[in-house]
């Protein structure tokens, strides 16, 4: 279904003196998964936040296909269909599960205050239309259940299917997901891992996944980036990256290359 | 400067700044408790004048109702307002929700407590004050200088210095930073937070007390004298930042300054909208890093 | 069932006025036109969390419109205060966007300072601190100062206000409102224009309490400063809070609080007392009940229901045995 590729030239942020992205060149194909690895304070979160909006880019430049977004806003970004996760989840904890699902499809076309106000036909059909999508990714995630609960009082990794069906309610085009399975125990990591193959398997869309699980990267991606203090060390297939000395060195040191 | 020579004499102008810096000075004293109690637990006492208020009365009924030795009436009126700033941080600050905005709620609530509470007690006439000095006055070189205006403006410049040596020269300013920003590293720090947080609101209440008596010697004595006072304070605070210490503590003097500037420019009833003006130009041209307050954990 | 149920809601407080005094019917629709302005005040603090202290300026804009247009016919009043409220919501809203907390509570707080000072300068117009007298509104053969009359005016416009925050509720626009109060981040990722939403409440917010404001100066009959000034923002502010912040019938309860509990004080003739039992009941609130008096119903409720359910449990498990 997309089309649009997601392209960074020489991407660089920097906060002060610190360069936490630096120098990034990368494509991301159309309807591709990405893992997205590297040490804590790699900068993988700040490469979210420049492809989402969350920060300012220092220099370089975003594209997705032909058209640049570097200065987007984000709200601009969201509404070309870029969304994205947050490595804690960021959900409305006292409302329910239903509201904060519902809150993402602030990307149909919305009618105005004033039609939603005094509840105008266009207010109707956009009412009914948002419904629909939100109780139809509520059972897609196995959710509905937990409808009409608040959210604080679910397990963490509830909340987190609930930030993933904010984000899918509408069909998006690049989804930036940063570690979707943090906090997870091993059963939920792989569930979670199965959900997003599935969910991208019915309709695609380009994911960027942030991921510390090394078999959840192999068996979700079809690409890996790796990197280290801002920069890109490797990139290519999962297993290839993964073997790398660089990507090994980064995560385990030097004294346990083989 | 050439309008304000217009209105009057070089020997007026100079009045005016002093009285000006004067009042700045007791804002100084007054800030000065806010930032710390700002810095230590992130909260802002709506009450914190209403505090001040009630040891100037305590000390007013010691010394004019029972006659108590002056100097003793008003030390205990300063110890009134430090238990009941320790008291106000025990049961209320302590047990705040955790939820945007409750702890302007509370004390506002606070506010109107105590602030109806004196009425009620005191009773809501006008009261004269101890003079405190502003009796006694010299003219030096055409200047009308009023031992009153001194001592504020003194207290005002030991607050400055003395709150700079102690937030940002000693151990306890980083104590009361690490307080608020990680309480359970500054409790591994081996700092007690608690107990910390609770003797910052009790210096507080010295600072309220002190710095309303004084004002109480200018003007008069009500339960309602510290309000506009108060709005001034939080509005100095404002500007400078409370996570700050010089921008806001001199912004205290610069809103003091300004106050009596434009009033004795465009006549006293001017000061509210001037007040008013200072706020929008600053919030408008302020740079937006500086307004953020109350950041969410970075994405 | 709940079409039924508000018929009859609806039938009881129509036939209200002929039934009461009319000091009670009176105080009802000043029950009613404080209801108003605090389901504005709901709408920015309660439901978008952007602390205002100056609702009770906006209420006051709609009384003092009121006051000076009574020449014009009532339609065109009406039209006149919202667009005004409109407008003087959007100027407190445009400054204050990068605002929170202490400092939005502050600068809402100067303007309605600078409202209550517009105001007794302003003598030869608005008659300064006197006040000014307002004559009433003709309604057919009557007009809004005959209690039962004046009271059927309020209803009508408290029930819209009520059926608009309802709906509100069920928007997207709704959904908004509460992102931007818990999490701006959350809000962003979605692509909620921050800036919009916040305008759009404070101009909403302004609205009702203008509207409320303009039917109060022709109910009562008066308007003076001391009805608009800092106290009355915190008492609307303590109605959100004791009700409940986001619920509509919280917003009821708290404003017939603080029009009926002053009254009972009055009448008890110890109308000092009242700011004192104000203050302690925000503190009280804030600290045991955060989510107000409607949410502590409900949460009692929820757990009467569930000790019932496991009472029925328990019999129903011990017959067979
Ligand atoms: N807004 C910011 N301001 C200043 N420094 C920042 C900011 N955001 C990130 N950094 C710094 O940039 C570096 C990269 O951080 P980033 O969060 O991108 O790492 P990460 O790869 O996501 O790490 P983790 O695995 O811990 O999530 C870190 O040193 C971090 O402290
Ligand atoms: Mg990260």
């Amino acid at each position: 279904m997309t089309q649009a590729r997601l392209t960074v030239e020489d991407l660089t942020v920097r906060y002060g003196a610190l360069q936490a992205v630096r120098d990034i060149s990368a494509t991301f194909q159309p309807d591709s998964i990405v893992g997205l690895i590297g040490p804590n304070g790699a900068g993988k979160t700040t490469l979210l936040n420049a492809l989402s909006g969350f920060t300012d880019i220092t220099s370089g430049r975003v594209r997705l296909g032909e058209r640049d977004i570097t200065r987007l806003s984000g709200q601009a970004r969201v509404a070309l269909g870029i969304v994205r996760s947050f490595q804690t989840v960021r959900l409305l904890e006292d409302e329910s599960v239903f509201l904060n699902v519902a809150l993402g499809c602030e990307r149909n076309p919305q009618p105005t205050v004033v039609e939603q106000i005094f509840s105008l036909p266009r207010q109707w059909r956009a009412r009914r239309r948002d419904l629909a999508a939100t109780y139809q990714i509520l059972d897609t995630l196995g959710l509905s259940e937990f409808a009409g609960r608040a959210v604080a009082e679910l397990p963490y990794a509830t909340r987190r299917l609930v930030e993933l069906a904010r984000i899918l309610v509408v069909h998006p085009e690049v989804v930036l997901l940063d570690e979707p399975a943090a906090g997870s125990d091993r059963a939920e990591r792989d569930l979670m891992g199965r959900t997003l193959r599935q969910l991208h398997a019915r309709e695609p869309f380009t994911m960027i996944v942030v991921e510390h699980d090394v078999d959840v990267v192999r068996k979700l991606c079809s690409y890996a980036i790796a990197l280290d203090s801002g920069a890109m060390i490797a990139s290519g297939e999962p297993d290839v990256v993964l073997e790398n000395d660089r990507v090994q060195e980064a995560y385990f040191g030097v004294g346990h290359r083989a | 400067m050439p309008a304000v020579l217009a209105v009057g004499s070089l020997g007026n102008t100079l009045q005016v700044i002093l009285g000006g810096l004067a009042t700045g000075g007791l804002y100084a004293v007054l800030l000065l408790g806010v930032i710390v109690v700002f810095q230590v637990s992130k909260n802002v006492n709506f009450a914190y004048g209403e505090l001040g208020v009630i040891g100037a009365f305590v000390g007013y009924v010691l010394y004019s109702t029972l006659h108590w030795p002056t100097p003793l009436a008003l030390a205990l009126g300063v110890a009134a307002a430090v238990v009941l700033a320790a008291v106000t941080d025990l049961t209320l600050i302590r047990r705040i929700p955790d939820r945007q905005g409750f702890d302007l709620v509370v004390t506002l609530g606070a506010l109107l407590l105590l602030t109806a509470g004196t009425d009620v007690v005191f009773g809501s006439a006008d009261r004269q004050y101890l003079n405190l000095f502003s009796d006694k006055a010299r003219i030096v070189g055409g200047v009308y200088i009023n031992a009153g205006d001194l001592l504020s403006l003194g207290l005002g410049l030991v607050a400055l210095v003395g709150g700079h040596l102690i937030v940002n020269e000693t151990g306890l300013g980083v104590s009361l930073r690490a307080s608020a920003e990680d309480p359970a590293i500054a409790r591994s720090m081996g700092i007690d937070v608690l107990s910390l947080r609770t003797a910052v609101w009790a210096a507080s209440g010295l600072l309220a007390a002190v710095a309303s008596m004084v004002i109480a010697s200018r003007l008069v004595l009500d339960a309602r004298y510290m309000t506009p006072v108060i709005i001034n304070v939080f509005i100095a605070g404002m500007l400078g930042g409370l996570d700050r210490y010089w921008p806001p503590m001199l912004a205290a003097f610069g809103v003091g300054l300004y106050n009596s500037l434009a009033g004795y420019i465009f006549g006293s009833d001017a000061s509210t909208p001037a007040l008013f003006i200072l706020v929008l130009a600053v919030l408008i041209i302020a740079p937006k890093r500086f307004l953020e307050e109350r950041h969410e954990a970075r994405a | 069932m709940r079409i039924a149920a508000s018929i009859v809601v609806m039938a009881f407080v129509g036939l209200l006025p002929f039934a009461l005094d009319s000091y009670w019917v009176f105080t009802l629709s000043e029950v009613m036109i404080y209801a108003i302005a605090t389901i504005g005040l709901d709408i920015v603090f309660g439901r978008a969390g952007q602390l205002s202290l100056a609702q009770a300026s906006f209420f006051g804009l709609g009384a003092y419109l009121a006051a000076l247009t009574t020449t014009l016919p009532a339609g065109l009043q009406f039209l006149l205060v919202v667009a005004t409220a409109m407008i003087a919501g959007a100027v407190v809203a445009i400054p204050t966007l990068r605002l929170s907390g202490l400092r939005l509570a502050l600068v809402t707080l100067l303007f309605g300072e600078l409202f209550i000072w517009a105001l007794d300068h302003l003598g030869s117009l608005t008659g300064g601190t006197q006040g000014l007298v307002v004559p009433a509104l003709a309604i057919g053969d009557s007009n809004s100062q005959d209690p039962t009359y004046g009271y059927m005016l309020v209803l009508f416009f408290a029930v819209a206000a009520t059926l608009t925050a309802v709906q509100i509720s069920r928007t997207q626009f709704g959904r908004r409102l509460l992102a931007v109060r818990d999490s701006e981040v959350a809000a962003r990722s979605v692509g909620i224009g921050l800036v919009r939403t916040k305008v759009a409440a404070f101009m909403l917010s302004a609205i009702f309490a203008g509207v409320a404001g303009w039917l109060y100066a022709h109910v009562v009959g008066f308007v003076a400063p001391p009805t608009f000034d800092l106290f009355p923002s915190v008492y609307f502010l303590i109605a959100v809070i004791l009700g409940g912040a986001g619920r509509v019938a919280g917003s009821w309860l708290g404003a017939a609080y603080i029009v009926l509990i002053p009254q009972a004080f009055s009448i008890i003739g110890q109308s000092n007392l009242f700011p004192i039992l104000g203050g302690g009941v925000l503190i009280l609130v804030a600290l045991l009940l955060p989510g107000g008096l409607m949410d502590g119903a409900t949460r009692t409720a929820g757990w009467i229901r569930a000790r019932y359910a496991a009472m029925r449990q328990m019999s129903s498990n011990r017959r067979p045995a």
